[in-house]
């Protein structure tokens, strides 16, 4: 159950970004555009502050998908390839750094762009802990997985949005 | 508008940017500074700094006649390029150019598939395809046939194997670049060719038949810049009737040296696929505190020391996953010859058999597949492995905001050289001020019968710092693997000279012959300067 503060955070992303459909005009923003409206809300679900960005832009009457697991490969191989073959249309989502990475550099190839992006570091993560243990590239197995050397959720989550660039 | 690259004129700049435009349309030229940055490196750990390398410009050419325009066009005014595929080759330069201010040639566009055979196991395909494209193609018709994917997929067919990338299911298709077969290539003089069969002026074999007749030149266009390449030929994998998974593990630390005798011996006679070596002991560092003390003791431990804890646990010192491709009988009778063999060779040697599957997959089996193993040693693409990023380290304490880049170097295929390469790096990690899994560092198999003793360096776009520390620590291992005659097999752009500067045999020879060819073909030096440690006359002197 996320804290007010953290609601709070949450809640001003999500109204940033879905109330207006225009990008807040603060520090965080990277760049500015006009209206942008939203195809979808991308949310990590093992995360409470992603299960309440979600219920927010839902209100919104924004459709949301969760990653599977923190794990973006259905999303884009079902859903985003297909509709960025056909039309840029901008998402916004609140997810670890990965995800965000992804859509920005696949949308790059679209010719999009992020056009807001905000880290949020909430309290539970300030005693992150993590012995040295192997190389990323050895943990993606199950027995590293088992030894927990997987998947973390000791990380800030990050609000984002990707939109199409305007032409200069 | 862009500054244009180093010892070019503004009006030289202008002049060929004009004519991109006429020769690609003027939407598919990108010029200003938010469209270049488009292409900046998101792993650079040269990110900010005055080095970071960034593109002045970039083209897109949609197929190979707007190409030759654009390569003439750039041999007219000087204009150095640099070719990318889709450019997702993060940790060793991702779509940024090694020499900055090159205009960047992204053949996204030139994305067909233009055909996959599946009776003969092969497609041929242009640079803008991806490993998702091309098995989006292969799934919606329901070829026969594997891809054999880097893991994420999300990189290009042709890229990744121009860059010698790598994969994860059986023997030869785990090398890309060597289960290609034929390529088309534009020259820097904007002349096409191509290699192989593909040579032929009717060619009926252009993905049977690699050599052709005469000199093999198509290694000249992996990690080089002796041309773009257009389309590539590859080998696929037939889909096999099933898959097994079996784990073997090794009670001693010295147990390594005949297991990986065997495991090659299986690799090399075709039984098995990529082999996976651990050490269950190395991860239980993390529980351990009598473990951590033991490795972190002055002069380190023995290995009778590192025995009797393992006992003392019940944990096996090394482990090795083993893949089988082929039909469920055959490949179960070689699970069966793998526990003889070894059982009879290593005491104390125990087997654990691992899921089983036949194929095509259903969804809902897919799905389960995805829980409890790693796709893409079915050749299924994917991006998993970005939804493990998010953890801070004790390298990179501060944010998960960055990413990495590979130091990568090959040893010898023994268990000796395991030993030996965790005692040399781990010193040289600890020289360097950055930890490393010192005792328990396994290498990866992805290359065919080669073992590649990789580690990721952190990458901050936040702190300079750990960049500066990075890449400082880069090229103090390297030295070192060098020293040892461990050079590596990929490298991030600022380390290329380095690592190309290791392959010095009889006064850097091979690199001497390189630039003899670049001389040659490239006089103008517009291709991709730097890369795989090859620079063009002008730029030879001095670093640019």
């Amino acid at each position: 159950m996320p804290n007010r503060r953290e609601f709070l955070q949450t809640g001003a992303v999500v109204s940033a970004i879905a109330l207006n459909g225009v990008l807040p005009a603060n520090g965080a923003a990277i760049g500015a555009q006009p209206r942008v409206p939203l195809r979808w809300a991308l949310y990590d679900d093992r995360y409470a502050e992603g299960r309440s960005f979600a219920a927010a832009a839902g209100a919104q009457g924004i459709a949301t998908r969760a990653l599977d697991g923190g794990d973006i490969t259905r999303f884009w191989y079902d859903e985003l390839d297909v509709l960025w073959r056909r039309e840029p249309a901008a998402i916004a989502g609140l997810t670890q750094f990965g995800p965000m990475l992804v859509i920005e550099q696949l949308a790059a190839e679209a010719r999009m762009h992020l056009t807001l992006r905000g880290e949020h570091r909430f309290a539970r993560l300030a005693t992150a802990v993590q012995a040295p243990g192997p190389s990323i590239i050895h943990y993606y197995t199950p027995l590293a997985v088992a030894h927990g050397h997987g998947a973390s959720l000791d990380g800030p989550l990050y609000s984002w949005v990707v939109a199409p660039r305007e032409r200069g | 508008m862009p500054a244009p690259p180093a010892g070019v004129s503004a009006a030289d700049f202008s002049a060929a940017l004009r004519k991109f435009e006429a020769a690609v349309g003027e939407q598919w030229v990108f010029k200003s500074d938010e469209d270049a940055a488009l292409y900046r490196d998101a792993y650079s750990p040269e990110r900010d700094e005055p080095t970071e390398r960034l593109a002045s410009a970039a083209v897109a050419p949609i197929n190979v006649e707007q190409l030759q325009q654009v390569v003439r066009i750039a041999n007219e005014h000087k204009i150095p390029l640099y070719p990318i595929s889709t450019g997702k080759n993060l940790g060793y330069g991702g779509s940024a150019p090694i020499l900055s201010g090159s205009v960047v040639v992204d053949l996204k566009r030139m994305n067909r598939i233009l055909s996959v055979d599946a009776g003969r196991c092969q497609a041929v395909v242009e640079p803008g395809v991806s490993y998702f494209d091309l098995y989006r193609y292969i799934q919606e018709r329901n070829l026969e046939v594997w891809i054999d994917t880097p893991d994420p997929g999300w990189g290009s067919v042709v890229g990744n194997a121009l860059d010698h990338g790598v994969g994860y299911t059986y023997g030869q298709y785990r090398d890309h670049f060597g289960s290609h077969c034929g390529m088309e290539v534009v020259l820097p003089n904007g002349e096409l060719m191509r290699t192989g069969m593909a040579a032929l002026a009717n060619d009926a074999s252009w993905a049977d038949y690699k050599y052709g007749y005469g000199p093999y030149v198509a290694g000249l266009f992996g990690q080089a810049n002796f041309g773009i390449v257009t389309k590539m030929g590859f080998w696929l994998l037939p889909r096999p009737e099933a898959y097994r998974r079996g784990t073997v593990s090794v009670p001693k630390r010295r147990d390594i040296v005949k297991l990986v005798e065997h495991v090659n011996y299986l690799e090399n006679l075709g039984l098995i696929g990529m082999p996976g070596f651990r050490s269950p002991l190395g991860f239980a560092q993390a529980r351990e505190p009598e473990l951590r003390a033991l490795v972190t003791k002055p002069g380190g431990p023995s290995d009778e020391e590192l025995d009797r804890f393992a006992e003392s646990k019940g944990l096996p010192s090394w482990s090795v996953e083993l893949q089988f491709y082929g039909p469920e009988k055959t490949i179960a009778g070689s699970w069966d010859y793998v526990q003889q063999r070894i059982g009879s060779s290593i005491p104390g040697a125990r087997f654990e058999e691992g899921a089983v599957y036949r194929f095509p997959l259903t969804a809902e089996q897919q799905a389960q597949v995805q829980r409890v193993h790693r796709l893409v040693d079915i050749g299924v693409p994917n991006m998993s492995i970005f939804a493990i990023a998010g953890g801070r380290t004790p390298q990179n304490p501060d944010s998960a905001d960055g990413g990495q880049f590979y130091f990568a170097p090959m040893i010898p295929r023994t268990g000796e050289a395991i030993l030996e390469a965790n005692r040399v790096l781990g010193q040289a990690y600890r020289d360097a001020g950055l930890p490393y899994n010192q005792y328990f560092s396994a290498p990866a198999c992805w290359h065919y019968r080669a073992f590649i003793m990789i580690t990721s360096l952190p990458v901050s776009r936040l702190d300079p710092e750990i960049n500066r520390r990075s890449r400082a620590a880069f090229q103090q291992i390297a030295k070192v693997a060098a020293e040892h005659g461990w050079g590596e097999y990929r490298s991030p752009p600022f380390g290329v000279d380095l690592v190309a500067g290791a392959y010095s045999f009889n006064d850097h020879a091979l690199r001497r012959f390189c630039e003899t060819l670049k001389d040659a073909v490239d006089p103008n030096g517009i291709i991709a300067a730097g890369r795989g440690g090859i620079w063009p006359k002008h730029l030879r002197g001095s670093r640019a």
